[in-house]
């Protein structure tokens, strides 16, 4: 199954108190995600599948499986979206 | 080095890390208001102190918060490129390497990268051909400061700047470029082939910074010069300080650390400002002037210090260089005005709106 990773030559990232603040380092803009963004981009950064992504947002929200994966895919549409992704 | 070759107590040298950051907890707790730390520069310590304490942080702090993290991201990226543009010795000074000395290097607010080198026009140059940016005043406005003009990288927020010598009291000459090159060492930042002053150095580099700006303006002044002097060899520091006519500074120094972290005693001469700075409360625009004026008598035997106030006392009367005397004029006005106004906001007027 194909693992996606935050792009190591296209952003850099910081943590702080559970906000991601980041740094596109193409378009040098500067991108923010909460919590449950945090979440994502933290598995991003190791590389996951989309399932492993769903499977940490039911986890820690308890949610359902179907609405986790919508906003998986929103966010990682948002990423593509500025090329910050690679797929392997 | 004897014990009696520097006569102030040392508490600030001698404690442990852990010990030496719980004082700076201490300091935070009694501070009147988010106000004065953010006048300290002390606010994003600050709001991390909250947290750890399980009390809300201002919307205010977090947007601090967030600001200095990209801050942080976007002055490694600098650095990285400066570093690739330039290929002399490139030594990172201030902001950017003494915020790795703290608890986090998002912690320790800055907005410039201070580079040291070893050929400043030629590495101005490549950084220029590199696609750094000038910005700022006009090339001459700089012939006789300590750095070239500012540079900027397009679309990130922190400026570069390029320093022929460290920035020295009006006193005495700056220690030589190539004494400060010769004895630096890796940086903390760990990217390839970027150093740093040695840390006895750098201490003394960044107390003549703050003691020729505003001496004891800031707290964070004398939190950053007490790590690099925690770090440094006390023989090798005392040393250069008598040899740069900085010993009576580095003593003044390093007893208002003692007062403001531990609780000694102020020198007599100190106790001018030391209310300000124990009570972490921001000065005010009266209280600044007197304290620039009387500073050199904390650092300087009474004949040179009274011959340095007069000088610091005309150049106060003067315009600065590329100010008109109108300018000069509606400043002294206004600083007449303001005189019991709290000294950030005389500064940043702006800041009233969201303190």
């Amino acid at each position: 199954m194909t693992r996606l990773r935050l792009r190591e030559d296209a952003v850099r990232w910081r943590e702080i108190d559970r906000e991601v603040v980041a740094v596109d380092l193409v378009s040098s803009i500067y991108l923010t995600t909460n919590e449950s963004g945090v979440r994502l981009w933290r598995r991003l950064a190791d590389g996951a599948t989309t399932d492993e992504l769903v499977d940490e947002l039911v986890e820690a929200f308890g949610i359902e499986r179907e609405r986790a994966a919508a906003d998986v895919q929103s966010y990682v549409d948002a990423l593509d979206a500025r090329n910050l992704l690679v797929r392997e | 080095m004897s014990a009696g070759a520097n006569p102030v107590s040392e508490a600030v040298m001698d404690v442990s890390d852990e010990a030496f950051w719980r004082a700076v907890g201490e300091l935070l707790d009694r501070a009147p208001t988010a106000a004065d730390l953010r006048a300290h520069r002390l606010h994003l310590l600050f709001a991390r102190r909250l947290r750890l304490q399980g009390r809300p942080v201002s919307d205010e702090l977090v947007a601090a918060e967030r600001l200095a993290a990209a801050m942080a991201l976007a002055a490694e990226i600098t650095l990285e490129r400066a570093r690739a543009a330039y290929d002399g010795t490139l030594v990172l000074m201030k902001g950017l390497e003494v915020a790795r000395r703290y608890p986090s290097p998002t912690l320790r607010p800055f907005r410039d990268v201070d580079l040291l080198v070893d050929r400043p026009w030629e590495a101005q140059r490549d950084l220029i051909a590199a696609g750094f940016q000038p910005v700022g005043m006009e090339d001459r406005f700089y012939e006789d400061k300590q750095h070239l003009r500012p540079l900027r990288l397009p679309g990130l927020p922190v400026l570069v700047e390029v320093h022929r010598r460290p920035e020295w009291v009006s006193w005495a000459q700056p220690p030589s470029t190539a004494e400060l090159l010769s004895e630096a060492v890796g940086s903390a930042t760990g990217i390839d082939g970027v150093q740093t002053l040695s840390p006895a150095h750098h201490a003394l580099v960044l107390a003549a910074h703050s003691w020729s700006g505003t001496p004891f303006r800031r707290i964070l002044d004398l939190v950053d010069t007490s790590l690099l002097a925690r770090e440094a060899d006390p023989v090798a520091l005392y040393d250069a300080a008598r040899r740069w006519q900085f010993d009576g500074v580095w003593r003044s120094m390093t007893a208002a650390a003692d007062t403001v972290l531990f609780g000694a005693r102020a020198p007599r001469h100190l106790r001018l400002w030391a209310g300000d700075l124990r009570a972490t409360r921001d000065r005010t625009v009266v209280r600044d002037h007197v304290v620039r004026l009387l500073s050199p008598f904390s650092a300087l035997p009474p004949r040179r210090a009274f011959a340095e106030a007069g000088r610091a006392f005309a150049r106060d009367l003067r315009p600065r260089p590329g100010e008109t005397w109108s300018v000069k004029v509606r400043k002294v006005r206004r600083a007449l005005t303001n005189s019991s106004e709290q000294l950030s906001l005389h500064d940043n007027p702006s800041q009233r709106a969201i303190l």
